[in-house]
C-alpha cells in the first residue's frame, strides 16, 4: 500500500498507459461500439430515426451522438487511448526485445541451457580440427555460417537467422498506429457533392452531411455525359463524364471518368457516382401531332426552347420548358416535385404564321387532359430524352497515402510476425576426463513443432 | 446454364463426400481412404470446371465478370476455396477426419444455395460499381480468409469432442477419437490457420478499402458490413495475442476460435440478411 502511494504522478500515469488490461477493457469497448453502429442506422435523417424510436429515445441518442457515431467526440477520444495504449506498450517492450536481437546469447552456458527444450548431449573420444570444419559446414547448411567462439576452456559455435523478424510485430502495431493517425487526418479534409448539367460549368460543391456550400480555387465543365444500359433492361452498365478543369477560363485538363476511374487534380479526386435528368435545363422532345381536320399524324423531334414548322400547315411547334415531375406550387405556378419522371410534362407554344396562338401544357402520362377548348392541333408527348447532369462525388483527403503506408507495414508486419522467425542453434564442446562433452541446442521463436523436427534432422547429420 | 447444372452435380459429390468420410471413420480403411479423397478431388476439378463455366458464360451474355456478384455465386465460390483449403490441410496433416465437419458444411452451403427459393442463380449483370478487378482480388482474399477460418473452426470442434473424451478417460480404441489427428497437431492447425486466415483478412478488408476509394471515394464508411469485417478482425487478433502473449492454447483458444467463426458466418451472412448497407447485393 505504501508503496503505492509514493509512486508519483506520472509513473502512475505511464503505468495506466503501458497497462494490457486498458487494451483488453478499450478493445471489448471498441467492439461493443462498433455493434452499436451496425445496429442503429448511421447519418439518417431525423425523421427516419423517429420513425424507428420514440421521442425521448431518439433525443437521447442524439446527445449521445449515435447517429454519427462514429465521428463522435467520445469515439474518437476512444481512438485516441486506443493508439496511445498500443504505442506505450509497444514502447514498453522495446529494451528487451532490443536487447534479445542486438545483445542475444553467442555463448551457450549453464544458465541459458536450461530454459531451452531442444538439446541434445553427446561424448566424443576425439575432437579434430576436421571434425570442427564438418561440424561448421553443417550448421551452415541448415542456418548461416556459424560464429566460433573459444571462451571458458570450450569451443562454441553459434548461428542464428531471422533475428529481425522480432520486429514484425513493431511493423504491425506500427502500421496500426499509423492507420489511424492517418484516418484522423483525413478530417482536415471534406467530402462533398456536386452536381453540373451537360455543358455547364461548376465551382462550387454541397459538403456532405451538412448544408454547407464550399468553393472550389478552380471550375469543372462537365463536356458530355453518357450512360449504357444493360440490353433489354434499365439497368445502366456504365456511365463516363468527360470533364475539363478550368483554372481562371484556361483549360488545363481533360479527362473522362467513370465509375471505378476518378479525375485527380491538385489532390482532389472527383468520382463519378450519379447521373440523372437536369429538370429545367433542356433535352430533346418527341412529339406526335395530329392535324385535327385533315386527320394527318406527324412525328416532331425537337430540343427544348426550340420550334418545328408542322409540314403543310402555317403552324410550327414550340417546346418552351420541360418538367420531370410535374405539380403545381400555392400560387398555382408549375414546378417539378422530383428528378424522376413520375409526371413528365412539357409546355409547349403553337404559332400560326409566326403568331403566338396558344400554349399549354401537354402530360405523357394523361394524353388525353387537353385544358381549354378547341385547337386544331392534338398534341401528345411521346417520349423525352433529358438532358443529363453528372453527378460527382469530390473528396479531398490529405490522410489517404499515409493511410495505405500503415496498410503496407501491416500486411508486412504480419506476414513476418506469423510466418518467418527467430532460429538460433548453438554448440558447445568441452574437454573433460579425457574426453569431449558435446552439447546442441536450439531455439526458436516461432513454430516450435516444425523446428524440433529440423533439430533433430540437424542432430543426425551432425553425429554422421 | 450449364454451369448451374454443373454446380448440381458437383453439391451431390460433396454430399457422397460427407457420407463416405463419415463412413471412412467407421471402417478406417485406408484404400477406401484414398477413394474418398479421390472423389473430392473429383468434385473440386469439376467445381473449378463449372465456375469457370459460369464466367465464360457471363461473357456470352455480355456482362463480362467473376462469379461473385450474388449470394448463390458468392456461396459456390466461397465453398470452392474451402474444399481447396481443405484438402492442403489433408494432404499436409495426413488426416482425412477433419472431412467430417468440413463436408457438411460445403455440402449444406452449396445445398441451400440451388434450392433456396429466396437465392437466384440466374447470372446477373453488375452494377457500374462492382465492375473492378479489386472486386477479384478482394472477395477472392476474403473467401480464403474464411475458408481457412472455417477449417480452424473444423478443427476446434475436433480438439473440444477429443478434450471431453480424454477427460472422461474413455479406453483408447473404445471410440472413434484416436482417427482424429492428435490433439497437439489440432491445436497446431487451429493456430496455423487462423495465423493464414488472419493475414488473408487483412489483405481482403484492405484491398477492400483500396477499392471503396476508388469507386465511392472512400476507403472507409463504417457500413456494417466493414464494420462487422473489422469486429471479426479484432476477434481473430485477440486469439493470436492470447496465443503469443499470455501462451494460452488448447482449449482455451479452440474456444476463441469458435467465436471467431461466429463472427465470420455473422458478417458473410447475417449483415445481408438482417443488417444493410452498400454490400447486400441481397435486397437490390
Ligand atoms: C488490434 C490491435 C492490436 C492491439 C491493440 C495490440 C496490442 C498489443 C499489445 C498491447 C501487446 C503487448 C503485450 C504485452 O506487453 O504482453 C502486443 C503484443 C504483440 N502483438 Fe499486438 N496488437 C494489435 C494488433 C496486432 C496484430 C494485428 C498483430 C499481428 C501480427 C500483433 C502482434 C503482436 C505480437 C506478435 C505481440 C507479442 C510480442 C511479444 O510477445 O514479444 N498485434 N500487442
Amino acid at each position: 500500500m505504501t508503496a503505492k502511494k509514493q509512486k508519483n504522478v506520472i509513473q502512475r500515469v505511464t503505468d495506466f498507459f503501458v497497462s494490457i488490461k486498458l487494451t483488453i477493457v478499450l478493445l471489448i469497448i471498441l467492439s461493443s461500439v462498433c455493434v452499436i453502429g451496425t445496429l442503429i442506422p448511421q447519418n439518417e435523417s431525423p425523421q427516419h430515426y423517429l420513425q424507428l424510436y420514440s421521442q425521448s429515445t431518439y433525443r437521447i441518442f442524439a446527445t449521445l451522438g449515435f447517429p454519427n457515431l462514429f465521428a463522435s467526440w467520445w469515439f474518437i477520444c476512444l481512438m485516441t487511448l486506443f493508439t496511445i495504449n498500443l504505442a506505450a506498450c509497444s514502447l514498453n517492450r522495446l529494451p528487451r526485445v532490443w536487447r534479445a536481437i542486438f545483445h542475444g546469447d553467442t555463448v551457450l552456458d549453464d544458465k541459458l541451457l536450461q530454459g531451452l527444450t531442444n538439446v541434445r548431449k553427446f561424448t566424443l573420444k576425439k575432437f579434430s580440427a576436421a571434425q570442427e570444419k564438418q561440424y561448421e559446414t553443417v550448421i551452415a547448411q541448415y542456418l548461416n555460417k556459424p560464429a566460433l567462439i573459444q571462451k571458458q576452456g570450450g569451443w562454441h559455435l553459434f548461428s542464428e537467422s531471422g533475428r529481425y523478424t522480432r520486429f514484425g510485430f513493431y511493423l504491425t502495431h506500427l502500421g496500426l498506429i499509423i492507420i489511424i493517425l492517418g484516418s484522423m487526418s483525413g478530417s482536415l479534409g471534406y467530402q462533398g457533392y456536386m452536381q453540373i448539367p451537360e455543358g455547364q460549368t461548376a465551382h462550387v460543391m454541397q459538403l456532405k452531411n451538412s448544408n454547407e456550400i464550399r468553393k472550389i480555387d478552380f471550375a469543372i465543365r462537365c463536356d458530355k455525359f453518357e450512360v449504357t444500359f444493360y440490353a433489354g433492361s434499365q439497368r445502366p452498365k456504365a456511365y463516363k463524364s468527360t470533364l475539363t478543369v478550368l483554372e481562371n477560363n484556361r483549360e488545363v485538363l481533360t479527362k473522362t471518368i467513370a465509375v471505378n476511374d476518378p479525375l485527380v487534380y491538385r489532390g482532389i479526386y472527383f468520382y463519378q457516382s450519379s447521373y440523372g435528368a437536369a429538370p429545367d435545363s433542356g433535352g430533346k422532345i418527341h412529339l406526335s401531332v395530329k392535324q385535327k381536320d385533315s386527320g394527318k399524324q406527324q412525328d416532331l423531334t425537337l430540343d427544348v426552347g426550340s420550334s418545328a414548322p408542322i409540314a403543310g400547315t402555317n403552324y410550327a411547334v414550340r417546346a418552351d420548358e420541360f418538367l420531370s415531375d410535374f405539380s403545381m406550387d400555392n400560387n398555382g405556378k408549375p414546378f417539378s416535385k422530383s428528378q424522376e419522371f413520375n409526371n413528365p410534362a412539357v409546355r409547349v407554344t403553337v404559332l400560326n404564321g409566326g403568331k403566338e396562338e396558344f400554349n399549354k401544357w401537354i402530360f405523357a402520362k394523361f394524353p388525353d387532359f387537353h385544358g381549354k377548348g378547341d385547337q386544331p392541333l392534338d398534341l401528345q408527348l411521346v417520349n423525352f430524352q433529358p438532358r443529363y447532369y453528372t453527378g460527382l462525388q469530390v473528396t479531398y483527403d490529405p490522410g489517404v497515402l499515409v493511410v495505405w503506408l500503415g496498410c503496407i507495414f501491416l500486411i508486412g508486419g504480419i506476414y513476418v510476425a506469423f510466418f518467418t522467425s527467430h532460429r538460433r542453434i548453438w554448440l558447445r564442446v568441452e574437454e573433460k576426463d579425457g574426453e569431449f562433452k558435446a552439447v546442441l541446442a536450439g531455439s526458436t521463436s516461432k513454430n516450435h513443432v516444425a523446428f524440433s523436427r529440423e533439430f533433430e534432422t540437424l542432430f543426425k547429420s551432425l553425429k554422421a | 446454364m450449364i454451369s448451374s447444372k454443373l454446380l448440381g452435380v458437383v453439391t451431390i459429390t460433396y454430399l457422397i463426400c460427407m457420407v463416405s468420410y463419415c463412413t471412412y471413420l467407421c471402417f478406417r480403411n485406408r484404400k477406401f481412404g484414398q477413394v474418398i479423397t479421390g472423389i473430392a478431388i473429383f468434385g473440386l476439378v469439376v467445381h473449378t470446371v463449372a465456375l469457370g463455366m459460369r464466367w465464360y458464360e457471363s461473357y456470352q451474355l455480355g456482362h463480362g465478370h467473376i462469379p461473385l456478384s450474388n449470394l448463390y455465386e458468392s456461396l459456390m465460390s466461397l465453398s470452392w476455396t474451402t474444399v481447396i483449403i481443405y484438402l492442403i490441410v489433408e494432404y499436409r496433416y495426413k488426416s482425412k477426419a477433419l472431412g467430417v465437419f468440413i463436408f457438411p458444411l460445403i455440402s449444406i452451403a452449396m445445398a441451400y444455395a440451388s434450392l433456396s427459393p429466396n437465392i437466384q442463380d440466374e447470372i446477373e449483370p453488375l452494377v457500374p460499381a462492382l465492375q473492378s478487378n479489386w472486386l477479384t482480388y478482394h472477395v477472392l482474399t476474403c473467401f480464403l480468409s474464411y475458408s481457412a477460418f472455417a477449417i480452424s473452426f473444423g478443427s476446434s470442434i475436433t480438439y473440444l469432442f477429443k478434450y471431453k473424451k480424454a477427460k472422461e478417460k474413455v479406453p483408447a480404441g473404445a471410440d472413434m477419437s484416436e482417427l482424429f489427428p492428435s490433439m497437439e497437431s489440432l491445436d497446431d492447425i487451429i493456430y496455423k490457420t487462423i495465423a493464414i486466415g488472419f493475414l488473408l483478412l487483412t489483405i481482403g478488408i484492405i484491398t477492400g478499402a483500396v477499392w471503396a476509394n476508388y469507386a465511392w471515394g472512400s476507403y472507409w464508411s463504417w457500413d456494417p458490413k466493414e464494420t462487422w469485417s473489422l469486429i471479426t478482425w479484432l476477434m481473430y487478433a485477440a486469439f493470436l495475442h492470447a496465443r503469443l502473449t499470455r501462451g494460452w492454447h488448447g482449449r482455451k483458444t479452440a474456444i476463441l476460435s469458435i467465436i471467431g467463426f461466429a463472427a465470420v458466418l455473422f458478417t458473410f451472412l447475417g449483415v445481408n440478411f438482417l443488417l444493410s448497407g452498400l454490400h447486400s447485393y441481397g435486397s437490390s
